[in-house]
C-alpha cells in the first residue's frame, strides 16, 4: 500500500515536471546575453486526490467509507510504522479532495549577511507561498491501526481519532526559505 | 545545494514511511556531522477563516456525531488583535533558523550512543532578552512584584527587586537556622545521626520485637478457641474474651484453661507493644541537643538543606540548594532588566488562535444548542524547543522539549451573539504564560510511541531503573508551568500559578473506545 502511495506521489511529481523539461535546447551566446540569472519558477497547480472515485477500493463489496445506505469510495491511505514495519501504524486515512493554488514561486537568492550583520554568504531556496489555497471537499481522518494497509481481515483493528473536512479559501502568505546549516 | 535539499527531502519521506531508524556503524557515523536544513518563514500569514472546516469523529453519549466547526485558525504576527488584523510574522531568521537535521546520538549527552537521531529544533537565542526561558523568568518576577507589592509600573528592575526580596527572605531563614545552632550545621547533622542511632533505632527494635510477639500469641488463642468446648464457649463474650463462668460437669469444657491463658498472654503482648510505642514517641521531643528537640532539629535540618544543599556534602556551607539556584536565576533576570532598561526590545512573537463551535444535543431539553470555544495566544515564542526521534530495537523513541512563552493566553466561551461586555465577563486571561514541557530523557527514559494490538494509541515514559536514576534526577530536563497572573472576567485577578521542577517517573497514555 505504502509503495502504491509513494508511486502515485512520484508519478504526480514527474507529471508536474514534464512540461518544464520539454524540448530543452542549448542557448546561443546572443540568447544568453538576455538572461540576467534572476527570476525563477512560477507555479500554478491543482491536485485532486480520490475526489472522483479513485483507483482504490472502487469495486462493489470493497471498503465503504460512507454509510450502508450511502456507500462512498475511500480516499488515499497513508500509513507510518513506529515499530519498523510491524503491527504499530499511525495512519492518515481516507484523504481526498482538491487543493488549488496560483502563484507559488521558486527562486534562489544569494544572502551575503544575516539580519544581525554577520557574514552569511549562502545561496538560499525561497518558496513564495501562493497567498490563497482553495480547498475543495478536502478531508482526512487521523487514526491508529495494527496494519499498514486497510483490510477486512478479522484481526484488523483501527481507531479513528478525529477527521477534518475543509472547503473554501485558506490564506497562506509569505516565503519559506531553506538553506543548509552546519 | 540541490543535493542537500534532495537528501533532506528523501530522509523525511523515508522516515515518515518506515520510521525504522537503525544504529549507524562507525564508518557511517563519520559521515553524519550534524548538518541539516535551515528553515525560515518570512512575512508568514496562515488563516483559514474563509474556509469551512469541520472536525468529525467526535460522538456524544448517545453515539450521535457532534458537529464541531473549526471556524477560525490563524498564525500571524504579534499585534494581529486575535487574528483580525492580518499581520505578517517572521518565524526563524537567517541568524536563528529552525532546523531539521540528522545528528549523531553521541553528540547528545542524554542519548550518548551511536544512533542516528532525527531532530526538528526551533531557533536558538543566547541573549537573555530573546531567550524564551530567561525572559519568562524575568516576566514571572516582574508580575510577582506587581502582585506582592502592588507596584505595577513598567520599570524592568521591579523583577530584580522581587527576586532580591525572595533571596533575602530565604537568606534570613537560613541565617536564623544557622544562628540557632551557633553556625555549627555539621554538629547539628551529627547530633541527629547520633540521636537516631542511639535513642530512636534501639527503641524501634524493641517496638518491632514486641509487634512480632503479637502474631504467635494471637494464633495460639485462635488455636484453642477452635477447640474450646461448647459449654466453656457459652461463658465468653466472643472470641478474644475469657471464659469466666462456672463450667458445670455435664457441659463440654475442653481446653478452657489453655484458652484463658492464651487470652491473657495475647493481651499482655498487645499491652507491651503499646508501652514500647508510647516510649518511642516522646523520645523525638525529649532527646535534646543544644536544648532543641530531635524533632525540631530534623525539621530545621531539612529546611536548611532545601535552601543550601546536603550538609554532609557541602560541610554546612551554602554551595547548593534553592538559594544558589535563585542567585543564578537572578543574574539572568538582571541581564533581561538591563537590556530592557537600555532600550533594547525583544523580537516580536507569533499570534496563534482557534475558534470552535460545538453543536451539542441537550438530552434534558431535547434540543440542540451551540457552544463556543475561542482560544488565543499572543506574542508566542518557542525558541529552544526541540523534538528528537530515534529507533531502538524496532521501536520509535524520542524526546520532546517544548518551551512556549506567550504574553497572553485568553480562553473565551461566549459566541458571536454576545456583547463585548459579555465576552469580557466570560474570558479567562493568563498573562506571561510559560510552559516548559519535557517528555523523555535520552536512553534513560525515552518517550516511546506505539500502537496496541487492537489499534489504540499508546505513549509511554518507562519506569526508571536503579542504574539510571541518578543521571535522570541530576540531568533530565524538568517540566514547569508559570502563569504570571490569571484573570477572570476582567476584574478578578486570581493571582499567579507556578508548577516547578516536575519530573515524570512513569507515564502511560492510552486511547480507548468509549
Amino acid at each position: 500500500m505504502i509503495y502504491n502511495v509513494l508511486t502515485m506521489i512520484g508519478l504526480a511529481l514527474i507529471t508536474l515536471s514534464l512540461p518544464l523539461n520539454a524540448e530543452m535546447k542549448p542557448l546561443t551566446d546572443s540568447a544568453l546575453d538576455n538572461i540576467s540569472g534572476q527570476g525563477g519558477v512560477y507555479l500554478t497547480g491543482e491536485f485532486t486526490i480520490n475526489k472522483n472515485p479513485g483507483p482504490l477500493w472502487a469495486t462493489t463489496g470493497d471498503r465503504n467509507c460512507g454509510s450502508a445506505s450511502d456507500p462512498k469510495v475511500c480516499g488515499l491511505r497513508f500509513a507510518v510504522s513506529v515499530d519498523g514495519g510491524g503491527s504499530e501504524w499511525y495512519v492518515l486515512d481516507d484523504v481526498s479532495g482538491g487543493m488549488a493554488f496560483e502563484g507559488l514561486t521558486l527562486r534562489t537568492e544569494f544572502v551575503a549577511q544575516d539580519e544581525e550583520g554577520n557574514d552569511f554568504n549562502k545561496e538560499v531556496l525561497k518558496v513564495g507561498l501562493p497567498g490563497k489555497v482553495k480547498m475543495t471537499d478536502y478531508k482526512f481522518t487521523f487514526a491508529f491501526s495494527n496494519q499498514g494497509a486497510w483490510s477486512d481481515d478479522a484481526g484488523f483493528r483501527q481507531t479513528d481519532i478525529f477527521g477534518i473536512q475543509q472547503d473554501g479559501d485558506i490564506t497562506l502568505k509569505g516565503n519559506l526559505i531553506m538553506f543548509p546549516t552546519e | 545545494m540541490k543535493q542537500i535539499l534532495l537528501l533532506c527531502c528523501l530522509s523525511v519521506v523515508f522516515f515518515q514511511s518506515y520510521a525504522d531508524l537503525k544504529p549507524l556503524d562507525d564508518a557511517q557515523l563519520g559521515a553524519a556531522t550534524g548538518e541539516g536544513l535551515g528553515l525560515v518563514l518570512d512575512d508568514f500569514v496562515f488563516n483559514v477563516d474563509d474556509a469551512v472546516t469541520t472536525l468529525t469523529g467526535i460522538e456524544n453519549s448517545q453515539g450521535e456525531d457532534v458537529v464541531v466547526k473549526w471556524t477560525d485558525f490563524y498564525i500571524m504576527g504579534e499585534g494581529s488583535n486575535k487574528g483580525s488584523n492580518e499581520t505578517p510574522v517572521d518565524i526563524g531568521t537567517f541568524a536563528h533558523p529552525w532546523t531539521i537535521s540528522a545528528i549523531p546520538g553521541s553528540d547528545i549527552s542524554s542519548v550518548n550512543d551511536s544512533l542516528a537521531v532525527f531532530q526538528v529544533a526551533a531557533e536558538n537565542y543566547t541573549d537573555p532578552l530573546n531567550n524564551t526561558e530567561d525572559y519568562a523568568g524575568w516576566a514571572y518576577f516582574q508580575e510577582q512584584h506587581c502582585r506582592t507589592s502592588g507596584v505595577c509600573s513598567s520599570d524592568p528592575n521591579n523583577a530584580v527587586s522581587a527576586i532580591d526580596a525572595q533571596i533575602s527572605s530565604m537568606t534570613l531563614e537560613r541565617d536564623a537556622i544557622s544562628g540557632k545552632y551557633g553556625n555549627n550545621l555539621t554538629g547539628l547533622n551529627n547530633s541527629i545521626t547520633s540521636d537516631i542511632n542511639n535513642q530512636i533505632k534501639p527503641q524501634q527494635t524493641v517496638v518491632a520485637n514486641e509487634q512480632d510477639d503479637i502474631e504467635p500469641a494471637y494464633n495460639t488463642m485462635d488455636y484453642y478457641w477452635d477447640r474450646l468446648g461448647s459449654g466453656a464457649r457459652n461463658d465468653t463474650d466472643g472470641f478474644g474474651t475469657k471464659s469466666d463462668g462456672i463450667c458445670a460437669f455435664w457441659e463440654d469444657c475442653a481446653y478452657k484453661s489453655e484458652y484463658n491463658n492464651a487470652v491473657d498472654n495475647y493481651n499482655a503482648q498487645v499491652s507491651q507493644f503499646n508501652d514500647a510505642q508510647r516510649e518511642l514517641a516522646p523520645r523525638w521531643n525529649e532527646v535534646k541537643w543544644n536544648n532543641v528537640s530531635l524533632k525540631e532539629r530534623l525539621t530545621d535540618l531539612e529546611q536548611y538543606e532545601s535552601l543550601c544543599g546536603d550538609v554532609g556534602s557541602t560541610g554546612g556551607g551554602c554551595s547548593d540548594g534553592a538559594i544558589v539556584i535563585r542567585q543564578a536565576q537572578r543574574s539572568k533576570v538582571v541581564d533581561v532588566a538591563l537590556g530592557i532598561g537600555s532600550g533594547l526590545t525583544r523580537r516580536g512573537g507569533i499570534d496563534i488562535g482557534s475558534k470552535f463551535e460545538f453543536d451539542v444535543y441537550d438530552s434534558t431539553t431535547g434540543t440542540t444548542r451551540t457552544d463556543y470555544l475561542d482560544i488565543d495566544l499572543s506574542g508566542v515564542t518557542l525558541d529552544g524547543s526541540y523534538i528528537r526521534l530515534w529507533g531502538s530495537n524496532g521501536d520509535l523513541d524520542g524526546e520532546i522539549n517544548l518551551k512556549l512563552f506567550a504574553d497572553s493566553l485568553s480562553i473565551a466561551t461566549c459566541g458571536p451573539a454576545c456583547s463585548a461586555a459579555q465576552v469580557q465577563a466570560s474570558t479567562l486571561t493568563g498573562t506571561n504564560v510559560f510552559l516548559n514541557l519535557a517528555l523523555g530523557y535520552g536512553k534513560a527514559q525515552p518517550l516511546k510511541f506505539s500502537v496496541t494490538p487492537d489499534g489504540q494509541f499508546e505513549a509511554e515514559l518507562p519506569k526508571l531503573t536503579y542504574s539510571n536514576h541518578q543521571d535522570f534526577y541530576q540531568n533530565a530536563p524538568k517540566t514547569s508551568v508559570f502563569i504570571g497572573n490569571v484573570n477572570l472576567g476582567g476584574n478578578n485577578d486570581l493571582g499567579g500559578l507556578t508548577i516547578d521542577g516536575m519530573q515524570f517517573n512513569y507515564l502511560k497514555v492510552n486511547s480507548h473506545d468509549l
